[in-house]
């Protein structure tokens, strides 16, 4: 019988102080909270693609590689890495022409930041591994450095129909195409066609061609001579530009910070 | 003051047996007391993460060690799979005068090779504005430039000033690989094929090569692909061999990132340096590769809210 009693003033007991503790206990959590200097929810983190300390911009990783400051100028060395898809279908040894893994997104605009507090700007082109920036004084501390502004090859495609006469022109996104000559033979006519990109803001890489490709390509400096085999050549050409444009982007992604460096 | 009897008050009809001299009560509220203990043992063990760093005030309570859960998501933030292993993220919209552009990049899967993975041949998207218009693509189109950069074209006139909401992959373009080589007798350069080259890659697809130029420093391939309802493209390599089957050298196209087709020509590069020629060759070995455009149903959504538009 006292075991009994026990039990039911054990069960009792327990349900009190659970009940108590909702009762005064129940603020607490968030009264805590507000007196922590740093957040008591763990957040989750993100995995390394390579290294820890790397960071991420789309499809490229950096690397930071190292940071050297010396008479007040900073030189911040980074690797990048891509992981976009870089296999062409199927065949491709012997290319050259397009570097595996490369990266994607090509840095740019940086900003240091001193620990007291001075931005420092900096660009870098695209082969650049290192970037140098201009300390306002001889021993200024560095807190971070971020990436601000970057690249992207962006590819483009455009086509235009030209007569095939001298002086005919169009428009395409790389530039302006004029047919500059006609050659009409026996036996196969011949198009030389200029590109004028002078007007474009960010001139692309082009590479024009016929979308018919009985019109047969042969190199030119500054645009495209196409030449069509037999009598019967037709009276228009669909010229197309295949190429990329440097487009800008902007964000700001932290590269360095000291605080986790030292 | 008279004294109050409390055993009196507290005593129960079972006292009177004399059985037990221990108060009736005692176990009730032993057992409370022993519950309230156990009660606050068991809340403490159960607030414990909350309530220990609340009373410290070291440096060592901190977000990065204390109960971090590492993720290891398969892409990148914002990326959208596609493709088995291969996602993709809006870049940019770029709104022309007939022609709104969608940039994407892409990248491969968490711990996938990137160079031994394929990148996405295209597809058929539309694309969804706030203002209730649905733009369907015309054209996808890659870049040897960029690694993963495609671009997708949505023909609109005079689009005006709508938001887009998002872009829905409906149709993608996968491909199957056939491979193969054949040869033919080879008798000095310029050469051309004396007739048409026709080669069952396939019980349904044939690769067809009007014409083969093969020249001192470069050449030209002239292909068909007949039997392949979306058309694909292809690759041929040309390689000399003697007369003892050993290679003299072989001609090479530049590679890019060729768009479906049924026909097309295929520029050549003699791949040995000067002066090395085509001397002693008596065998053309023609290796192929022709990917064919296998379309794959899809109902893939990107959302497209906050992406920088160029108009």
């Amino acid at each position: 019988m006292n075991a009994g009693r026990f039990g039911g003033g054990f069960l009792t007991g327990v349900v009190l102080a659970v009940a108590l503790s909702g009762v005064f206990g129940g603020d607490g959590p968030d009264a805590t909270t507000s007196t922590m200097p740093s957040t008591t929810v763990p957040e989750p983190s993100v995995e390394p693609w390579f290294l820890p300390g790397e960071a991420l911009i789309g499809a490229t990783v950096i690397l930071p590689v190292g940071l050297e400051v010396e008479d007040g100028v900073a030189f911040f060395d980074y690797e990048l890495a891509g992981l976009a898809p870089t296999l062409f279908g199927g065949d491709d040894d012997a290319d050259t022409s397009v570097p595996v893994g490369d990266p994607l997104e090509l840095p740019e605009m940086w900003e240091l930041t001193t620990v007291a507090g001075d931005i420092v700007p900096a660009t870098t082109g695209p082969q650049a591994s290192s970037v140098r920036f201009e300390l306002p004084s001889g021993d200024a501390d560095v807190a971070t450095i971020s990436l601000v502004g970057w690249r992207i090859p962006v590819p483009f495609g455009d086509s235009v129909n030209l007569p095939v006469e001298s002086g005919a022109s169009g428009r395409l996104r790389g530039g302006t195409v004029t047919v500059s000559s006609v050659l009409e033979q026996s036996i196969s006519t011949v198009v030389s066609i200029d590109l004028d990109h002078s007007d474009v803001l960010w001139p692309p890489e082009v590479a024009l061609r016929s979308r018919d490709p009985r019109w047969r390509p042969a190199g030119r400096s500054g645009g495209l001579q196409l030449t069509w085999e037999g009598a019967d050549a037709p009276d228009s050409i669909v010229i197309e530009d295949v190429g990329y444009e440097l487009r800008p982007v902007s964000g700001s992604v932290v590269v360095y910070e000291a605080a986790v460096s030292r | 003051m008279s004294e109050f009897d409390y055993e009196e008050l507290l005593r129960s009809p079972m006292d009177e047996t004399g059985r037990d001299s221990t108060p009736s009560w005692w176990p009730a509220v032993a057992g409370i007391v022993a519950g309230i203990v156990a009660g606050v043992v068991l809340m403490t063990a159960i607030g414990g993460d909350e309530s220990t760093p609340a009373t410290s005030t070291g440096p060592t309570a901190t977000s990065s060690t204390v109960g971090v859960v590492a993720v290891a998501p398969d892409y990148p933030e914002g990326y959208v799979e596609l493709a088995p292993g291969v996602a993709a993220r809006p870049e940019e919209i770029i709104v022309d005068d007939n022609l709104v552009t969608v940039v994407f990049t892409s990248v491969v899967a968490r711990g996938a090779d990137a160079a031994a993975t394929s990148w996405p041949r295209g597809g058929s998207w539309l694309l969804d504005t706030s203002s209730g218009v649905t733009l369907q693509s015309s054209r996808v189109v890659f870049g040897a430039h960029g690694p993963g950069v495609f671009t997708v074209q949505f023909p609109a006139a005079n689009i005006g000033p709508t938001e887009f909401d998002e872009a829905r992959l409906l149709e993608r373009w996968d491909t199957e690989q056939f491979t193969g080589a054949t040869s033919m007798p080879f008798v000095g350069e310029p050469f051309e094929s004396p007739e048409l080259i026709s080669i069952a890659v396939s019980q349904d697809i044939t690769l067809l090569l009007p014409a083969l130029r093969l020249g001192r420093f470069s050449g030209a391939a002239e292909w068909q692909i007949s039997g392949a309802a979306f058309g694909g493209t292809v690759n041929v390599i040309p390689v000399l061999l003697d007369g003892d089957d050993e290679e003299v050298g072989s001609y090479a196209a530049f590679r890019q990132v060729r768009e479906p087709s049924h026909e097309g020509v295929l520029d050549l590069n003699w791949q040995r340096d000067f002066p090395d020629d085509q001397e002693g060759a008596v065998t053309v070995r023609l290796e192929y590769a022709v990917d064919v455009i296998e379309l794959v149903t899809t109902d893939v959504e990107v959302p497209l809210a906050g992406i920088p538009v160029d108009r």
